[in-house]
């Protein structure tokens, strides 16, 4: 594609919004693990299906806020779901900005409910048997719906990136895929902290999230890569690559939140038990830069 | 049958009366008062305080001596990347074929800045998106736009975008023909078969120019963004679903990957406890 | 004014801006047209897309150049030399329009031997100078006269020798005996005394050498702008030129305009369509400022004011002195007459001379700059200031301000509080502590004024066109018009000098004040508003009535005249300002106020709007028409004579006697009008023809010779003189006897030399933007101007930044003889450094719109300014002078 020339404006998207992408990619992520933890894993992995519902929803509801005040106009925040003018709900499929808002609440109601029922289940709310619910059926029907609205989710903000006339942002169609593995390796890496800090470092679970994030970084990584390529055959690499977002990129996101997590995942006695938290650090710090380096390329 | 503008910048000379008379009409503040030194261009840029600004491009190197000016203004796109993106419903496509940014309506989410390939609509004072309307109050009352009604040299000339165009490649016919050799490289940007703006598929307000589109800060390609919607989406999902398979996999299996002290792992025991 | 006054007869635009869409070729010299004019300028733009060529002659590419296809660089103050060598062009390679030059100029008139054979010689003064005169140096102008038909030489306007006046003879009639003889001709152009040869001989010098030397323009751009006007001129095509205070606001200011008539005359492009000179004057309505005057040398109409420095004792020895007894202008006493008849009523008697006597007489110069050097050394005591900004607006402006401060009051007529109103706390003379506000002991009074949409009244343009506007809203609070102001003042002092028996007074009791509106019939919401159309009626004229005031109709309404062709000299008429005179037209029984049309069409869209005089756009139009009535070209029709209707026809309303044929035969023992044939189209001039050699009109020579502005940085390099003999230089001192302009030291313009360029060696320019307007009174206060054009700076080229080591929108000092400002820098390649011959000069340029108090404050460059003036209207020279700069570390 050629790449986008000419005096754009950029939509001053700052702070608000590189925190919005980075813990809303933490939710996807640690949903969707979660949800494939509840529908695929044995018995021995539900911490980590608890944790991750126990998180997605706190996290929501800050990147629910965080989008609210980002708005020019704030209190009119539902009118990204409610056409004012023609009084009929406001879709449009192809404006990501547009149909995100809406799998941001199919997906807020998701998470929120698989909370509620990890809840009940942790404080043996028998109430409807509403502690055996989250395992059973109901469970993981919502489980498996909230895990399409979290791979939705988690890659429509790239989308939306993509489908603007912004320099760096608007030369590539590959930030949808980048961003749900970027959502898929920190939701893993939140997970592993939170229980690797509460459990123990070495238990099952652990080490599965583990092989699961190792797959999701090295797909992660040939992403980068990939997106680096495709700016660089228009000849619009740098913006991203060079001078200091090219440090947060290459220092940030590929060598400490990518190749670092990657090596302490191979080679899991370098720094003795605490070394998946210091990965998952690094993998949280990796996917904070991501976000700020790409979104911060096409502002500059 | 759709209204817009054409913009013949040989007519310009540079007098801004379509900049005040926007503002006047408009109610618009002044943007700040800061010499920028960048020849007579003190505004700089459409925004959502600016909506029409006059461009000043000094061009007296190699031999030439050229000073090129044009009113620019929001390109009323055929196919609105604005529109396209605008969420709330916002912008809509009024009964004159112009693009409208309803100000009660839009919320300030910006999706439409950054879908614009001409940079022209930023936020004004109250947080909301705005741009010219093409003076749509006007239109309405069978007036013509206040910049048009102006323009002293009819640089801007305002009526049915059909008629325009014909207007705009006449006006191009002569003036190659003229003798005046600046006038050789005249051109129209924004109408059909022009080589730039098809995939959008032109534009309502066009312009006549005489230099390359980046002279003029105006984009080779100007395109749709909700065109990678789909695929980036799709890259999204289907990553989604390889990373989701990778997970189901690695959850299926029963065994550790390593014990702590080093050695290979023991089997089927776990020593995790239940939370 | 006086520039094309001299030459042509009236000191206006020659045409109108719509008819420059059918020029071939646009001059624009002097002025910056499309920023300055942007509304007329589209006309020029027509012109362009019908294949005209604009051409732009400036010391900047400005947004005019930008338009042009062809732009010359020049020395600001240098267009003399540039003008006079396309005069040379002319003649020296035979494109002058033959027919038109014999019969419609003077060229064929012989001048009084004494004139000498070489002109201006190489010391630079023309017969006839004075050194020792005083107070200043002037010329006798005795050898610049015509020959007569009897062998002498006219001798201006005295009174024949040996004519007895009697007080029974009408001023008309005792105008008749004035004649003098006939002016006698050669025809073939031959004899050396005949204008064209004395043209010839003077300009011979102008080469296009000389105008690469001193305009610093490059020879082969010289000679194409001469080619293509020379190639655009004669019966099939027109050039016209377009000047504005760059060729005003200069010593030899007159001299520029004039030089641009002769060469137009000389082309035969005058009153011919697409063709003439348009002086595009500066504010809205400034020519009527000038028709209506605020101006202390003429009375209403361009009527001289009595003054002691000539016999004007008595009317008829005004008359005497003033008025010329052939031509239009043989007519001055039914003007002058009606004109007192209207100001003082039935008090203005044929027994007291129609009270000529109330007019005070001036005795010297009283303009803006003479005045203020009076302010300046304690001499006045009060100061009204309307819609006028001297503190920023004013040359010297910081001498201007120390004036005012030693005023005992000072009044501010305004919009907003300017820096006139504020200069005693914010000026930066109080600023620097140079004054301190507390000595300060002027009396500050602030009237706020009405805006234009709050009033009626009427706007007269560039082209002599009044158009009406009508109040559409009232002015807020305490806001009044400036005629509210003014009725009123003369209300009050009327009613406190009611009583008075002192003679000086009578002027003030007498004058007819009747200007209130009619509360009925208008929607005034200020009761005591005067009424704009009753003023207009008055400058229209009226019958007087046998009480001596205005004559009524049957059904009660004003008996107003149709023109000025229906005043009278014995007190039986009234009007304010002749050459308005006609503006009141009847329809169906009504008058109608022509102002008010606003009916358009492709062309002279005569139903829009009045032009004086009597609706005239194109003036001198005959010259359209060979002298047989017939047009030169079809393509250049304008107007002609019918020999069915036996009356002359055409797209414009002719400037001639309607009914006059071609054939007509000039009988000068007759004078008036007869004096004339119908081939004489300059029907203001006494000889009926447009002046290429000025016998009178100005007072610094018969031709234009080129002299450098006073300050300059280069020797003369036509004439010994270095700049003009007769410049007008003023010496202001302050209570402590020092110079407030430090250069000049001496009055003398024989003693101005070369400034040091070592202390100043750029030649500035000052100029105004689109977006502001003057001293930005008007503009820096509305947020959507200042923001256009919001800070002060000077233009200067890449190749003086880089000598000076100043960037782009750097702080830098600005400093010439009479002080310092700061400003930015605004570095530009539309200004590029002039080659003139061996030197390379730079030019810079300044604009003019800013002051301390506004949205928006600067520096003013008018503190850098200096006080000289223009000999023959006082006009200062504001476009070229000397600065230094250097980087505000």
């Amino acid at each position: 594609m050629p790449p986008v020339t000419g005096n754009v404006a950029d939509p001053h998207w700052y702070w608000w919004i590189i925190f919005y992408f980075f813990l809303g990619g933490i939710a996807a992520g640690a949903y969707l693990i979660a949800a494939l933890s509840d529908l695929f894993a044995d018995r021995a992995n539900r911490p980590v299906a608890r944790i991750g519902y126990l998180i997605a929803l706190p996290l929501i509801a800050v990147c629910g806020v965080l989008l609210i005040l980002d708005l020019g106009e704030p209190l009119r925040f539902w009118h990204m779901l409610w056409n004012v003018t023609t009084n009929r709900p406001s879709f449009k499929y192809w404006s990501p900005m547009s149909y995100g808002s809406w799998l941001l609440t199919g997906f807020g109601i998701c998470s929120g409910l698989s909370f509620v029922l990890t809840l009940a289940e942790l404080r043996g709310i028998t109430r409807f048997g509403a502690h055996r619910l989250g395992a059973g059926i109901v469970g993981k029907v919502v489980a498996a719906i909230g895990a399409l609205f979290a791979i939705f989710f988690g890659s429509y903000t790239g989308a939306l990136l993509n489908a603007t006339n912004q320099r760096v942002w608007g030369d590539n169609t590959i930030l949808g895929a980048l961003f749900i593995a970027s959502a898929v390796s920190t939701g893993i890496a939140a997970i592993v902290l939170i229980l690797a800090l509460r459990r123990g470092h070495d238990g099952l679970p652990v080490q599965r999230l583990e092989r699961a994030d190792i797959f999701a970084i090295a797909v992660e990584i040939v992403l980068l890569l990939a997106l680096v390529g495709l700016l660089a055959s228009v000849g619009r690499a740098n913006p991203l690559i060079a001078g200091s977002l090219g440090v947060v990129l290459w220092g940030g996101t590929l060598l400490l939140g990518l190749l670092a997590p990657l090596v302490l995942y191979l080679r899991p006695r370098t720094f003795g038990a605490v070394t998946p938290v210091i990965a998952a650090v690094l993998g949280l710090l990796g996917g904070f830069a991501l976000r700020y380096a790409i979104i911060m390329s096409s502002q500059v | 049958m759709a209204k817009g503008f054409f913009t013949d910048s040989t007519l310009c000379i540079g007098c801004k009366a379509c900049e005040v008379a926007c503002k006047q009409w408009n109610r618009l503040p002044a943007d700040g008062y800061a010499l920028s030194g960048n020849s007579y261009d003190n505004t700089g840029w459409l925004s959502g305080t600016t909506w029409r600004h006059v461009q000043f491009v000094e061009q007296f190197d190699a031999g030439q001596a050229r000073w090129l000016m044009n009113s620019d203004v929001c390109k009323h796109c055929v196919q609105a990347a604005c529109l396209e993106v605008c969420p709330t419903g916002a912008i809509i496509r009024t009964e004159f074929d112009t693009v409208y940014i309803q100000p009660d309506v839009c919320n300030g989410c910006r999706d439409c800045i950054a879908a614009c390939p001409f940079g022209v609509i930023e936020t004004n004072p109250d947080g909301i998106a705005q741009k010219c309307t093409l003076c749509y109050d006007r239109l309405q009352n069978g007036l013509e736009p206040a910049c048009a009604k102006s323009c002293p040299t009819e640089s801007i000339q305002f009526g049915e975008v059909d008629e325009l165009v014909a207007r705009a490649q006449a006006r191009v016919q002569t003036l190659r023909a003229s003798a005046n050799p600046a006038y050789k490289s005249a051109y129209l940007y924004g109408v059909p078969g022009d080589g730039y703006t098809e995939e959008i598929g032109g534009l309502n307000a066009f312009h006549l120019l005489l230099d390359t589109p980046d002279k003029y800060g105006l984009p080779e390609r100007p395109k749709l963004g909700s065109r990678a919607t789909v695929p980036s989406q799709l890259g999204g999902v289907l990553t989604g679903a390889l990373l989701a398979l990778g997970a189901a996999i690695s959850f299926r299996n029963r065994g550790a990957r390593h014990d702590r002290d080093g050695g290979a792992a023991t089997t089927t025991t776990t020593t995790t406890r239940e939370v | 004014m006086p520039g094309l006054g001299t030459s042509y007869g009236r000191g206006g635009a020659t045409t109108f801006l719509m008819d420059l869409q059918r020029t071939d070729c646009m001059v624009v010299m002097g002025s910056n047209f499309a920023e300055n004019h942007p509304v007329g300028f589209r006309f020029v733009m027509k012109a362009q897309q019908q294949g005209a060529k604009l051409i732009h002659i400036d010391p900047r590419f400005t947004r005019t150049s930008a338009l042009a296809d062809l732009y010359a660089p020049i020395r600001a103050g240098s267009d003399i030399v540039f003008l006079g060598a396309l005069i040379n062009y002319v003649i020296q390679n035979e494109r002058y329009f033959k027919d038109y030059v014999v019969n419609y100029t003077n060229a064929a008139t012989l001048i009084n031997p004494a004139y000498g054979s070489h002109n201006v010689d190489d010391d630079g003064f023309f017969t006839g100078f004075q050194p020792d005169a005083k107070p200043t140096p002037r010329y006798d102008t005795q050898s610049w006269q015509y020959q007569t038909e009897q062998g002498g030489v006219q001798q201006g306007n005295q009174p024949a020798q040996g004519t007895p006046e009697t007080t029974t003879s009408s001023f008309s009639a005792r105008v008749g005996q004035l004649l003098g003889g006939a002016p006698r001709t050669d025809p073939t152009l031959q004899d050396p005394n005949c204008v064209f040869q004395i043209l010839k001989r003077h300009y011979s010098r102008y080469t296009p050498e000389l105008v690469e030397e001193v305009c610093g323009t490059p020879r082969e751009t010289f000679l194409e702008i001469a080619r293509t006007l020379a190639d655009n001129s004669g019966p099939e095509r027109t050039a016209a030129f377009a000047y504005a205070v760059a060729w005003t606001q200069h010593t030899t200011g007159v001299q520029m305009i004039r030089t641009a008539s002769i060469l137009q005359l000389l082309l035969g492009n005058i009153g011919r369509p697409g063709g003439g000179i348009l002086a595009l004057r500066g504010h809205a309505t400034i020519q009527g400022s000038t028709d209506v005057p605020t101006l202390y040398n003429i009375l209403p109409g361009y009527l001289p004011i009595p003054t002691v420095q000539k016999n004007h004792e008595t009317l008829g020895d005004y008359f005497a002195a003033e008025t010329p007894p052939t031509g239009f202008f043989s007519n001055m006493p039914k003007y002058m007459v009606s004109l007192l008849k209207s100001w003082y009523g039935p008090a203005a008697t044929r027994e007291n001379d129609y009270a000529f006597d109330y007019l005070p007489r001036i005795n010297g110069d009283h303009s803006h700059l003479p005045m203020f050097v009076d302010m300046y050394e304690g001499r006045i005591k009060g100061f009204m200031a309307m819609g006028q900004n001297p503190a920023v607006g004013g040359q010297n402006a910081g001498m201007q301000r120390e004036a005012l401060a030693r005023l005992d009051w000072l009044v501010v007529k305004d919009l907003f509080l300017t820096e006139t109103a504020t200069f005693w706390k914010n000026a930066p003379e109080v600023q620097s502590g140079k004054l301190k506000t507390a000595d300060i002991k002027t009396e500050v009074f602030f009237f706020p004024a009405a805006a234009v949409p709050e009033i009626d009244g009427s706007y007269t343009n560039t082209f002599r066109l009044v158009q009406w506007h009508d109040k559409a809203a009232d002015p807020p609070e305490d806001a009044r018009s400036d005629m509210h102001f003014t009725y009123h003042l003369g209300d009050r002092l009327k009613k406190l000098y009611a009583n008075s028996t002192d003679p000086k007074d009578r002027a003030l009791r007498d004058m007819t004040w009747d200007y209130l509106g009619d509360p009925e019939g208008h929607e005034f919401t200020i009761p005591d508003e005067p009424s704009a159309e009753k003023v207009m009626e008055e400058i229209n004229g009226w019958k007087v009535g046998p009480d001596g005031k205005a004559a009524l109709r049957p059904d009660g309404k004003i008996d107003l005249v149709n023109g000025f062709g229906d005043l009278r000299d014995d007190g039986s008429t009234a009007c304010g300002v002749w050459i308005y005179s006609g503006i009141f037209t009847v329809r169906e029984g009504q008058y109608v106020n022509a102002a008010r049309n606003r009916k358009a069409d492709e062309y002279a869209s005569l139903g829009w709007g009045y032009a004086w005089p009597a609706n005239r756009r194109a003036l001198y139009n005959r010259a359209s028409a060979k002298p047989d009535g017939t047009p030169w070209s079809e393509r250049k029709k304008l107007v002609w004579w019918d020999a069915g209707a036996q009356r002359w026809t055409g797209y414009d309303v002719p400037d001639f006697i309607a009914n006059k044929p071609p054939t007509a035969r000039a009988d000068w023992a007759k004078g008036g009008m007869d004096a004339h044939a119908g081939t004489d189209p300059f029907i203001m001039k006494a000889d009926g023809k447009g002046w290429l050699f000025a016998p009178s009109g100005t007072v610094d020579g018969p031709l234009p010779a080129h002299y450098e502005p006073y300050e300059s940085p280069m020797q003369n390099r036509v004439y010994k003189q270095h700049v003009n003999p007769i410049t007008k230089i003023y010496t202001p001192k302050n209570a402590a006897g020092e110079l407030a302009n430090p250069y000049a030291t001496d009055a003398n313009p024989l003693k101005a030399a070369v400034v040091d360029t070592q202390k100043f060696p750029y030649v500035v320019t000052t100029y105004r933007l689109t977006e502001h307007h003057l001293s930005g009174a008007m503009s820096r206060w509305l947020p959507w101007l200042a923001e256009l054009q919001p800070e002060m700076f000077i233009e200067m080229s890449p190749q003086l930044a880089k000598e000076l080591n100043i960037a782009n929108t750097e702080m830098v000092i600005v400093e010439s003889p009479r002080g310092r400002i700061e400003c930015k820098a605004l570095v530009t390649p539309r200004l590029q450094p002039l080659r003139m011959g061996a030197t390379i000069q730079h030019q810079v340029g300044m604009p003019i719109h800013w002051g301390y108090e506004g949205e928006v404050t600067g520096a003013s460059a008018n503190d850098l300014a200096a006080l000289v003036a223009d000999p023959n209207v006082s006009i200062h020279e504001g476009k070229a002078f000397v600065v230094n700069i250097r980087k505000k570390s």
